[in-house]
């Protein structure tokens, strides 16, 4: 009897101790601080930018804290899921990184605050901001006339070379003009079977089923669309369409330049590091990928001229949602991530391109390989964003499905398409 | 009428095992029986998580019936089934037996955990190491298959294997559970059965057909509905691996169902393909107690 009124004693001073510390917390954050959290897509890996970056704008910012908090996802519509699981189970996040992919989705479900009230109020200040940016890069945050993002970082598809394989095979640096036939001469030329077991050792090319970084370049400059200029209706089984997804087959069954197509990207930097590819696309995002795996030997050039020659880009942001309580201490946040001193930051380190004209042609972008890095903002001129309806979760799912039956040889591309397009038409009516 | 009476210790006794149940209770109804029956409800609704939802009565069912990819995705599921239980469940027995032959100790001990061993990683990290293992050009398997003299498989990235690579991950993973089961089980079996078998000049097969066997199947029995029920489960190998393709080869029902429910915003319809397999387990489970009663042996 005597332990136990001795541990009831104990857990009453544990319990009144704890609840006049978090009481005193409280009185302390609720008068003057507002605390923030802000999700991203991605891992433990980059989680230290967006730490960095929240611990910068707090001491600019000491009344405002910035909890970072990460979603690890494959796709972007999963990612979109997770954020929506949050606003629906209670615990909605104040900010979220959000890319041109899940514009439309997002705000169709009203999960994001349109801006425009805010930079109207903050013309002035901004104005800089919007003078050192691309307007392809402000337009793709744009829907139905209303603003929902400012672009901080972008990515467009180039092709990676590995500059020794290139280099032991004679190849010079491809010039910009580039056209699709010299990429497969080259691509030829690299594929070597170098013990002659009749296993090949390295290929020219590799191909991911994947939407972004995989079929859209090759569509684009085959010169198909896609979907629609407005993203209201399917395009896929346009004939230049079904040409670019008959030519990525090609790649690996006809040319055999390629190895069967993964439905991942990581399989993709592992071969590229270990020289078991001499080609691969991607935008800046690879570089970390590389440099971390003690690849340094790569450059960069445009996506090879076809019947056209545009440049795939997709463009981030931080959104703020709809379901804060503080957004104006919100959109502070979101103005010191399009400043100079938050983006040359994390362009050192090598993470996307960014979006200040300034800073993709500064110093900040030559610390790390490519050594052609100026071709990233060089591109925009001629760029698309790509495609991202408000179906975008689904049509992705739908193109992907039948891109990985072209690509293993399963069905033929004229055919593929012409049921993906039925496909794509019931759900973007 | 007669009352049964009932001794007022054994009720105290009940009711602080009822007490000690509680913990497990709580959290069984909170999610699992909730779920369930919150499922039941969304099968009938339009939901797409963010706006309240719209009752569409049996819409969601109706689709159901129509929906081609549906089948095709069943199908899958059932092929894995079959291919993944008797797979697993026959190399058990096998390993079971071979481990529980005159060995000594230690080595008995180190081949049980070797075997064990995968049981206790994570689905996710098996599959992102086989998923490199069995890599069709640079991968260890078609490697070693290439020093032997065959010919390269494309694991993954064909119709033809997709189905079969995750099944062999599948078995490799989740074999040591029943091994480990199946060596209990053998130990418990009286040595003097074998001994008079012996002496009524039985061979090593009639001993482990006429005495192995039977003795053993009321782990047997276990071991099977509980494979039946992961396996129609499947999800982390192809979701990691395959992401369901080529096409949809390797399409299992639950990544199907987590598809509509977690990309395209479709719960309604996502519960709808839940309870469906709901209901086939059920059934599954249903038939193979029924039928337990001719093959499973209580001695």
């Amino acid at each position: 009897m005597e332990r136990l009124r001795g541990a009831v004693l104990l857990i009453t001073v544990v319990v009144l101790s704890v609840v006049t510390v978090c009481l005193l917390g409280s009185i302390a954050v609720g008068k003057d601080i507002v605390k923030l959290r802000f999700v991203y897509l991605g891992s433990a890996a980059d989680i230290k930018i967006w730490k960095d970056l929240a611990d910068m704008f707090h001491a600019k910012h000491p009344d405002i804290i910035v909890d970072v908090q990460a979603v690890p996802a494959t796709t972007w519509a999963e990612y979109f899921d997770k954020i929506a699981t949050m606003i629906a189970g209670g615990s909605p996040p104040d900010l979220a990184r959000i890319a041109i992919e899940g514009v439309q989705l997002c705000a169709t479900k009203g999960l994001m605050m349109p801006i425009d009230d805010y930079i109207a109020r903050d013309k002035e200040e901004l104005q800089e901001f919007f003078d050192d940016v691309h307007p392809a890069l402000i337009q793709a945050f744009r829907y139905e006339g209303k603003t929902y993002m400012l672009p901080i970082e972008w990515n467009n598809m180039v092709i990676f070379y590995n500059i020794k394989i290139f280099e032991k095979n004679g190849i010079p640096r491809p010039p910009r003009d580039w056209t699709k036939d010299d990429f497969l001469e080259i691509a030829k030329k690299l594929t070597q079977d170098f013990d002659g077991d009749g296993k090949i050792d390295q290929y020219g090319f590799e191909i991911p089923i994947q939407y972004f970084a995989g079929a859209m370049p090759w569509i684009f400059n085959a010169g198909a669309t896609f979907l629609t200029p407005d993203w209201k209706k399917p395009l896929v089984n346009d004939p230049n369409c079904v040409d670019a997804v008959q030519f990525m087959r090609d790649l690996i069954w006809e040319y055999r330049v390629a190895p069967p197509a993964p439905a991942t990207l990581d399989p993709l930097y592992a071969h590229f590091s270990s020289g078991q590819i001499a080609m691969m696309g991607g935008g800046r995002w690879p570089v970390l990928q590389f440099v971390n795996a003690g690849m340094y030997d790569f450059d960069i050039q445009l996506w090879p001229k076809w019947r056209d020659q545009v440049t795939e880009f997709g463009v981030g942001g931080v959104a703020i949602m709809q379901a804060t309580k503080n957004p104006d201490a919100a959109w502070e946040f979101v103005k010191f991530t399009t400043s100079k001193e938050s983006i040359t930051y994390w362009t050192k380190l090598g993470w996307c391109v960014p979006a200040r004209r300034s800073i993709a042609y500064s110093e900040a972008m030559y610390e790390l390989p490519p050594k052609h890095a100026e071709l990233y903002y060089d591109s925009l001129d001629n760029a698309r964003p790509v495609p991202s309806p408000p179906q975008y979760n689904q049509v992705e799912n739908i193109f992907l499905r039948y891109l990985g039956e072209v690509l293993a040889n399963e069905r033929s591309a004229k055919e593929a398409m012409d049921l993906c397009q039925k496909e794509l038409e019931a759900v973007m009516q | 009428m007669v009352r049964k009476r009932v001794n007022p210790l054994k009720k105290k006794e009940a009711q602080i095992a009822y007490l000690f149940l509680l913990p497990t209770l709580v959290g069984f109804t909170i999610f699992v029986i909730g779920p369930m029956i919150a499922s039941i409800f969304i099968s009938l609704y339009k939901w797409d998580i963010l706006s309240s939802p719209q009752f569409v009565a049996f819409k969601n069912y109706l689709h159901l019936l129509k929906d081609i990819r549906l089948l095709t995705c069943y199908s899958n599921t059932f092929r894995f089934v079959v291919l993944a239980v008797s797979i697993n469940i026959m190399c058990a027995l096998l390993i079971a037996v071979a481990i529980n032959a005159k060995m000594h100790g230690t080595l008995r001990g180190f081949y049980r955990s070797a075997v064990f061993l995968p049981v206790m990683v994570s689905a996710a990290a098996v599959s992102v190491v086989w998923f490199f293992l069995l890599d069709t050009d640079f991968g260890v398997v078609n490697y070693y298959l290439l020093k032997l003299g065959l010919r390269k498989i494309p694991w993954l990235t064909s119709s033809r294997y997709s189905l079969w690579s995750i099944v062999l991950v599948d078995v490799w993973k989740t074999l040591g559970f029943n091994v480990v089961l199946f060596s209990a089980g053998l130990q418990n079996i009286p040595r003097h059965l074998y001994e008079a078998a012996l002496i009524d000049g039985a061979n090593r097969w009639h001993s482990f057909r006429y005495i192995t066997i039977p003795m053993l199947s009321p782990t047997l029995f276990f071991a099977i509905v509980w494979a039946l029920i992961g396996a129609f489960q499947v999800f982390d190998y192809p979701f990691i691996m395959t992401q369901g393709g080529p096409g949809d080869s390797s399409r299992t029902i639950v990544l199907y169902l987590y598809e509509h429910g977690f990309r395209f915003f479709s719960m309604g319809y996502a519960s709808t393909v839940a309870l469906s397999l709901f209901i086939i387990i059920l059934l599954l489970t249903l038939l193979q107690l029924k039928f337990s009663e001719r093959w499973v042996f209580y001695g």
